[in-house]
């Protein structure tokens, strides 16, 4: 079990149901004793009354008092009863016992035995029994009483413990409960935090926990602090090594676009620059990708695919293409605003140099980032279709581009766990690239 | 039209320089970041072209600070930092358009023509207004009846601004600004000549006079 909750709350209704059961049944236990022991004394009591009422005559017969017993052994099925053995087989008896016969050995003179029996009516019946001398005779005194009642109350009084007892756990359950949600309360804000930080909303943590999740949330803050200045390091360092190397790259790209240059010679420039910057720019894409769970911006479609647009707009200023999106205005979690970035300005960058007037994009986050981007252009054959994804692969030579875009596109897919699919778009009859990201495995 | 270049290469930037004047635009080139942004806010600028690794201050701290004083300048950023939220960062720092480096000089150049057809809410590719229409590749003119007129550099310039700004009052001094490189000697005089030069190549009427003014190009000021 992983809920911490739930193994408290287990724990203390187990502990709780053992103890109770315990207390509850030394307590009626007790109970039943301490009646027992009243019960036979009393018995006893009767049994040393009926010992004075017994009258023994000169020939021998035995006879009792009928004053000196009480009214309660008179009177039929009372639930109280004696009889008095005697050692020549005579035997003396209550009332009570109307014509039901109390069995029971005779017992020394001195001995006592107390023991339950079934008596008249089934009823259950607490028998005292102990062995006397009267005169030169030797008697047995048994004397029962009628349980049921007593034993009624005891079960009455079981119970009312037990219903209190449950009604007591339940209580103690609830409270703790109570005290649980209380003290994991900072740990649920701890949840709700993580998610905001998903989503970008916030770049570190509230420290403010208990003492016993401190350390982890500091470390935690610690390694987002760690990643992110890693990633603003290596990226500023890119950035200056794209700065150096470009400048002179740029150079030389002049150089061929110069009219004095010789026309042999400018082919040549041209071929190596543009190898050159290829691969300096597939280098530094891929080393600018942060990656799933890394520490930097989040992406806003709402405020970021507009401005991208815009950025699309004028590099293909020369057409009129409409762009149309659909997307959520809210953070994208666990996704880096570069990124995402990288990935949908090559994805619509692609769409805007084959379409023709319209660009459809689509972003949904659910479980996963799903992204659809359409075009309006030619579209591709089915053997293209295979080959799209190749690095460097270029559909087209006559169209301006590095060839790279796409194959950037599957890095990031698979940097971000994604799935990536090609084919032709139902509705605007160009190319159509679909692929979610964060697939969960 | 005027422009303004900030780069920092001490090739590149004379050679872009060169490259923009011999596409008729006057052209002031400053190396840093802190020049540029000053000759940004006190010269009459139609583009300027930034760098954004500029020494003494950064390209895009340099543009932040022209649109918050609320200069509407037309820029385009041309930086070797060009992944696209490095793009999307500069558009939204309030430039107009973003060019990587390295480019091809006509790239350029188109990318300059459509953001100066879009300040001047112009739609169409070839500038043509009042019967003239300017070639602005071969730099001539072609009148109304077809024949073509060669221009020299600064004639065509000043043509082209007045063909951008028809009906407009444009003071002499307006157009010296526009015209002419800062480090030029600014004689009004100058001005003078070159408009009957002007007058002389596509017809008197189209330039009209306002003594102690300046001209109006191709019909009346309100």
């Amino acid at each position: 079990m992983n809920s911490l909750a739930q193994r408290l709350h287990l724990g203390l209704g187990i502990s709780l149901i053992l103890l109770m059961g315990l207390i509850g049944w030394l307590i009626y236990d007790q109970n039943q004793r301490l009646a027992d022991e009243l019960i036979v004394s009393r018995l006893q009591h009767d049994g040393e009354g009926l010992l004075g009422a017994l009258q023994v005559d000169a020939e021998g017969n035995v006879t009792l008092l009928e004053d000196a017993i009480s009214a309660i052994y008179q009177r039929p099925l009372s639930g109280h009863y004696f009889l008095l053995q005697l050692e020549n087989g005579g035997s003396l008896r209550s009332r009570s016992l109307w014509d039901v016969e109390l069995s029971g050995a005779t017992l020394a003179p001195g001995e006592q035995r107390t023991r339950r029996i079934t008596g008249p009516a089934e009823q259950p019946l607490l028998m005292w029994a102990g062995g006397y001398r009267k005169g030169n005779h030797s008697v047995t005194i048994m004397v029962a009483e009628d349980l049921s009642q007593l034993q009624q109350r005891l079960l009455q009084n079981a119970l009312l413990l037990l219903a209190l007892t449950v009604g007591f756990l339940f209580l103690i359950l609830f409270i703790q409960r109570r005290i649980v949600r209380d003290s994991f309360a900072p740990l649920r804000q701890l949840g709700r935090e993580i998610e905001q930080l998903e989503r970008g909303d916030i770049d570190r943590l509230t420290e403010a926990v208990p003492l016993e999740v401190q350390p982890l949330v500091v470390e935690v803050n610690r390694l987002l602090q760690v990643m992110g200045r890693r990633l603003e390091r290596s990226r500023n360092a890119l950035g200056n090594l794209a700065h150096a190397l470009k400048g002179p790259l740029n150079l030389l790209t002049q150089l061929a676009d110069d009219r004095e240059t010789p026309a042999s010679l400018k082919l040549e420039l041209r071929q190596h620059t543009a190898a050159l910057q290829q691969q300096i720019e597939q280098q530094l894409i891929r080393a600018r990708l942060a990656g799933a769970g890394s520490a930097g911006q989040r992406f806003n479609p709402a405020e970021e695919l507009p401005a991208l647009i815009t950025v699309l707009e004028r590099i293909y200023h020369h057409k009129q293409i409409k762009f149309e999106y659909h997307a959520p205005s809210h953070n994208l979690s666990n996704i880096d605003r570069h990124d995402l970035h990288e990935l949908l300005g090559n994805l619509l960058d692609n769409a805007a140099k084959w379409a023709q007037a319209k660009v459809r994009c689509a972003i949904e986050q659910n479980a996963a980032i799903s992204i659809t981007v359409e075009d309006d252009g030619e579209g591709v054959t089915e053997q293209e279709l295979a080959a799209l994804t190749e690095r460097g692969h270029r559909l087209d030579e006559s169209q301006p581009g590095h060839g790279l875009g796409l194959a950037i596109v599957k890095e990031i897919v698979e940097l971000y766990n994604g799935t990536l699919q090609f084919d032709r778009s139902p509705e605007l009859g160009g190319l159509r690239v679909r692929l979610s990201l964060l697939v969960q495995q | 039209m005027r422009l303004l270049l900030v780069e920092d290469d001490a090739v590149l930037g004379p050679r872009l320089r060169q490259d923009l004047r011999r596409a008729g635009y006057a052209v002031d080139l400053a190396d840093n970041g802190i020049d540029g942004q000053f000759q940004g806010e006190t010269e009459a600028y139609d583009a300027a072209i930034l760098d954004l690794g500029l020494p003494g201050r950064p390209g895009l701290e340099v543009l932040q600070n022209w649109r918050r004083a609320g200069s509407q300048l037309p820029v385009i950023i041309l930086t070797a930092r060009d992944a696209w939220h490095e793009r999307v960062d500069g558009l939204k720092a309030g430039a107009d358009d973003y060019l990587g480096k390295p480019f091809h000089q006509e790239e350029l150049l188109a990318r300059l023509d459509a953001l100066l057809r879009r300040a001047q809410e112009r739609a169409a590719p070839q500038l043509s207004v009042a019967g003239l229409t300017l070639d602005e590749e071969r730099q001539c003119v072609q009148l109304g009846d077809g024949e073509s007129v060669e221009l020299t550099g600064t004639e065509f310039r000043l043509l082209r601004y007045m063909m951008v700004n028809p009906g407009k009052l444009l003071s002499k001094a307006r157009l010296t600004e526009h015209v002419y490189e800062g480090d030029a000697d600014r004689d009004s005089n100058v001005i003078e000549a070159y408009i009957k030069r002007l007058r002389q190549k596509i017809g008197k009427q189209l330039i009209e006079t306002r003594r102690g003014q300046g001209y109006i190009f191709g019909g009346d000021a309100p």
